[in-house]
């Protein structure tokens, strides 16, 4: 027998330590940290580092061997080396002083692509999607960030780009499902193509840039994610019918950016532009200017050009669409007027409108005018994704008071027609969105909402009342949508409550005649248990053969059986039995299962007793209601 | 602000040399000096210097521009950042000579090449002092894709649908690169490396990195707690539980202090015994240290139980759910995954005072880039580093210098 030598099979062939990966790869070690970023390679831990590590201990990262064997051939590699020899000859050229010879190196530069390494880790949308979470986040951080040393202006200025296309997009498509303002940022969850997308944005204040963070993993992970997203993009636009990318109105872009500055235009409407006559084009550059004082809702949908207008608002033609063929499928029952013989019963309708359509066009109606003192970005992404529009008071600021000096001379402003166009736009006006603790002057017919509403109501999936969020008001807690409800489903318990009152009122009826039996049967559970069990069956065989005779079907006996309460006493003995068996069990485990068990319980437990505290204030709640109606 | 000479005094004789030279009215004198010197600062020369033709103008034409700018008021802080003189500031010499220099290089270039090219070229050749290339390099090559297309899309070409003509396939789909691909198969045949390139992606390179957290993902759903206008309950639970890691913490840290402090005593007390010349022998007896448990024995300890509980082999369906649980825990790591643990996430709580309800005094807390840094780590897709930096290569040395030599 040929004696097996130490170190040459198992952990110590699967794992390869970071030293060691390095210098196969021939790479420097910030090079490698950036290729397993691209490829999604992470370190890896064996189960014993010792037997990994040829017998020794230090501590060390590990990697799997075949995942580096895989990196061997990678062409990223490959420009990456490249890349070494170009800057060492640019240093040289420099060092020289030939600045000529080192601008044509510069321009023959190697430059790599992560388009294939974004197809090899996702190969389909849908795994892309999947992964967005991180993405995003990333991108709004850095969109965030201010360019300092370690983030590049050019840097933070392509993220915000790329955020403000996501977000024009949620917008547009109304894809937005959560919003939660919390003291870490605003965390919003979309709904794309059937996935949960959740991303976190920073708020807009001015972040100091932290010390102990290496800006060159995060700027390496912004990178590959910058090519990620646009193809995802580029998808996500190209199968909405939209031009990617979009367009961005630069006077928007110059004042307060974000997504009001971007307008999208449809793949129709492009071709369509480029047929129209001149006269035509002269129409739609006045629109445009028209657009320029409404923030995205209008710019978005490019209401003012007729010729697009039926491609362009999608998502509202298509949702008034299912309605008109839901309501034609439905047959309503409308209540007859009750006279006074007959007095009509007026049922409930089942609603017609799934709770995503209803988020979809849950502010359709109404038009927002947003205080300059409001987030615009937060708020304004929320309204338009349920359907409403936005008026920003910051925006028409700067269209009213346009800074002359800044004007060429060719373009003469006329001020007194603006004048008037924003003011027919303010007469839409429904709602203000304001955060102030008083208002000096308010407009009659308009609603004044602080813009937690406006959040709540998307959370809930329906408006909630105005007057706890008015002006001054204390506001309600505002709640996570992700909550801590524990599994409760308020809409389930109903149901359930539903069925155990009906439970209760079948015990009450049957109480009575079973009251006898069921003393007997306790007394014989004890005494003996497997007669029991075929002295039921034939009990029970004798009334289904009585009710068949009677003319009742077997169903519903059955179902009235296993509801009836005389089953509870020899529930509860079973109960017993097993609790004794887990006593016995947890004499049995060991002190670490026990604590586990324990540890398990006790979750099982507090998850438990928060739905008994929600129900019972559910329950107290609709009996105050009902209490209210009656003396009503 | 206006200077007045001293008011002359009312002195009713001008008799004398002394008093004669002493008492001379120069009012008139100082208010021409300060006319003039009002005229420098508005003009920034005396009006009697500038020609009538360039003071006034006659303005025959009526922009629109202009009549709405009179009736527009500045606004205060323009007003206080415009430019009280017309006369230019004072500039160093040395500010002078720089901006000067400044204006030259951005006139000149060196063969062929502007300054401003040279000083982007520099850090990608890590020829400055903070060089970081790759930083460099994102700058110079951004990500942003100009011609785009679908990865996606299934035939490997340019999305039929888009039909863009500027959206242009990668490099590697022309018919060039294709052909140079077929020969590349030829090529590996008589490839002299030792390993044969692989193939396909291997098993393990999908598998999920071993996380620090129960919960892997990217974005963890958020405390209720930690909303902008938080319910109280939620907000006391989470204060509750920050405030119990954070006493943790606290009471770790002052047991070890009372460590050290009986340390000390004990030492002093030995040193004094000493001093005092008693026995060893006595002092050692009643100086008795509680035999300190060394971390070997503990592990040892822990190994021996571990040895001995071994997962029993599971016969009802609650043993099984405890294995399973117990698997489920042991995917969680618990150690670190090279030299170094991971960053601690910092309490993010906002204390009653600090707390608002409204949006627009909400304090954010804590910071979102090292948020995220630490979301990387504890999901196990970095490993966790410490920034060390390059100390000093050779030792500091003190010497004389020899300069009295020179007094000779």
């Amino acid at each position: 027998m040929r004696i097996k030598k130490k170190h040459q099979a198992g952990a110590a062939k699967n794992f390869i330590t970071r030293t060691q990966a390095v210098k196969k790869l021939q790479l420097s070690l910030a090079d490698f940290r950036r290729i397993c970023i691209f490829k999604g390679i992470y370190p890896r831990a064996p189960r014993s580092a010792k037997k990994a590590n040829k017998g020794s201990t230090a501590p060390t990262t590990f990697y799997y061997t075949k995942d580096i064997q895989y990196l061997l051939h990678e062409p990223v590699i490959q420009k990456f080396r490249e890349h070494k020899i170009f800057a060492r000859k640019l240093s040289r050229a420099l060092g020289r002083g030939d600045v000529s010879d080192a601008k044509r190196l510069d321009e023959n530069r190697p430059r790599y692509r992560l388009d294939k390494v974004v197809k090899e880790r996702y190969p389909t949308l849908l795994d892309a999607i999947r992964d967005l979470d991180d993405a995003l986040s990333m991108l709004f951080l850095f969109a965030a960030m201010p360019a300092s040393d370690k983030v590049t202006a050019r840097v933070t200025e392509d993220a915000e780009k790329l955020c403000s296309q996501w977000m024009a997009y949620v917008a547009r498509e109304r894809l937005l499902r959560k919003v939660f303002v919390s003291i870490k940022g605003v965390y919003y969850e979309a709904e794309i193509k059937g996935q949960e997308v959740v991303w976190l944005v920073p708020f807009k204040f001015p972040q100091n840039v932290p010390t102990d963070v290496d800006f060159r993993i995060m700027s390496t992970f912004l990178e590959f994610y910058t090519t990620l997203i646009q193809f995802v993009l580029y998808r996500l636009y190209t199968d909405a019918g939209i031009v990617y990318p979009p367009k961005i109105d630069s006077a928007r872009a110059h004042g307060v950016g974000g997504i009001s500055a971007y307008v999208i235009e449809s793949k129709r409407e492009k071709e369509s532009l480029i047929d129209t006559s001149n006269a035509e084009k002269a129409a739609i550059t006045e629109s445009e200017m028209v657009s320029r004082a409404q923030t995205i809702s209008t710019v978005l949908n490019k209401a003012n050009n007729p010729a697009a207008e039926d491609k362009a608002e999608p998502v509202a033609v298509d949702g008034d669409d299912v309605d008109e063929e839901v309501t034609e499928t439905l047959d309503k029952f409308t209540a007859l007027p009750s006279t006074d013989k007959v007095i009509s019963d007026i049922i409930p309708q089942p609603e017609d409108i799934s709770p995503e359509d209803a988020i979809k066009s849950l502010l359709s109606p109404f038009t927002f005018y947003i205080g300059r003192e409001v987030p615009l970005d937060i708020v304004e992404l929320a309204i338009i994704a349920q359907g409403g529009a936005v008026i920003s008071e910051s925006v028409l600021d700067g269209y009213l008071h346009v800074d002359t000096d800044a004007v060429p001379e060719a373009e003469e402003v006329d001020f007194d027609a603006r004048q008037r166009e924003v003011d027919a736009l303010l007469k839409k006006v429904t709602h203000q969105v304001c955060d102030r603790p008083a208002l000096a002057s308010k407009v009659p017919g308009r609603i004044y909402v602080q813009p937690q509403w406006i959040f709540d109501s998307l959370n809930r999936g329906r408006l909630m009342p105005v007057d706890e969020y008015a002006i001054g008001a204390t506001l309600p807690p505002h709640l996570s949508p992700w909550g801590d409800g524990a599994g409760y489903d308020p809409e389930e318990v109903e149901k359930a409550d539903e069925v155990e009152e009906s439970e209760e009122e079948e015990e009450e009826e049957e109480e009575v005649e079973d009251e006898e039996d069921e003393v007997e049967e306790t007394a014989e559970v004890e005494v003996e248990e497997e007669d029991e069990g075929e002295e039921d069956d034939a009990l029970q065989h004798q009334r289904e053969l009585e009710a068949e005779a009677r003319g009742i079907m077997y169903s519903s006996t059955t179902s009235k059986k296993r509801k009836r309460g005389n089953e509870k006493p020899k529930k509860s003995v079973e109960q017993k039995q097993a609790e004794e068996e887990k006593e016995l069990r947890k004499i049995m485990m060991t002190n670490k299962q026990k604590k586990l068990y324990n540890q398990m319980q006790y979750g099982i437990q507090k998850k438990e007793t928060r739905k008994e505290a929600l129900k019972t204030k559910r329950r107290k709640l609709e009996k105050n209601k009902q209490h209210k109606k009656r003396v009503l | 602000m206006e200077v007045n000479a001293p008011k002359q005094l009312s002195q009713s004789s001008r008799k004398g040399r002394r008093a004669w030279r002493k008492n001379v009215d120069i009012s008139d004198i100082q208010e021409g000096l300060d006319k003039v010197r009002e005229e420098t600062i508005i003009h920034g020369t005396t009006l009697n210097s500038i020609s009538s033709d360039q003071l006034f103008a006659v303005d025959t034409t009526v922009s629109k521009s202009a009549l709405k700018k009179v009736g527009k008021k500045p606004l205060k802080v323009d007003e206080i950042l415009a430019p009280s003189s017309a006369i230019p500031a004072l500039v160093s010499r040395k500010r002078r000579i720089e901006d000067e220099a400044a204006a030259l290089k951005k006139k000149y270039k060196v063969q062929g090449v502007t300054y401003k090219e040279l000083g982007r070229l520099l850090p990608v050749a890590g020829r400055t002092a903070d060089a970081k290339s790759s930083l460099a390099n994102l700058e110079t090559d951004s990500r942003i894709i100009k011609h785009m297309y679908d990865v996606w899309a299934e035939d490997g070409s340019v999305d039929a649908k888009t039909e863009d003509n500027d959206a242009k396939p990668p490099e590697s789909r022309t018919k060039k690169n294709k052909d140079l691909l077929a020969n590349a198969k030829e090529i590996r045949l008589f490839e002299t490396t030792s390993h044969a390139k692989m193939q396909n992606r291997p098993s393990t390179i999908t598998r999920p990195p071993i996380a620090f957290k129960e919960s892997t993902k990217a974005v963890n759903e958020p405390i209720e707690g930690q909303s902008y206008n938080p319910s109280l309950e939620s907000w006391q639970e989470l204060l509750g539980q920050e405030n119990a890691a954070l006493e943790k913490v606290e009471k770790a840290r002052l047991r070890e202090e009372e460590h050290k402090e009986r340390i000390e005593r004990l030492q002093e007390l030995l040193d004094e015994r000493e001093r005092l010349g008693l026995d060893e022998v006595d002092s050692d007896e009643e100086v008795e240290a509680s035999p300190a448990v060394s971390t070997v024995e503990v592990k040892k300890e822990e190994s021996l139980e571990s040895a001995t509980g071994a997962p029993p082999v599971p016969s009802t369906e609650l043993d099984k759910t405890i294995i399973d649980l117990t698997r489920a825990k042991s995917k969680v790591r618990k150690h670190k995954l090279g030299k170094y643990a991971i960053m601690e996430r910092p309490v993010a709580v906002k204390l009653s005072d600090e707390l608002t309800d409204s949006l627009r005094l909400v304090k954010p807390e804590g910071n979102p880039a090292k948020d995220r840094f630490i979301s990387l780590q504890e999901r196990g897709i970095i490993e966790s580093r410490v920034q060390v930096m390059p100390g000093r290569k050779y030792k500091k040395k003190v010497t004389e210098k020899w300069s009295y030599k020179d007094i000779k």
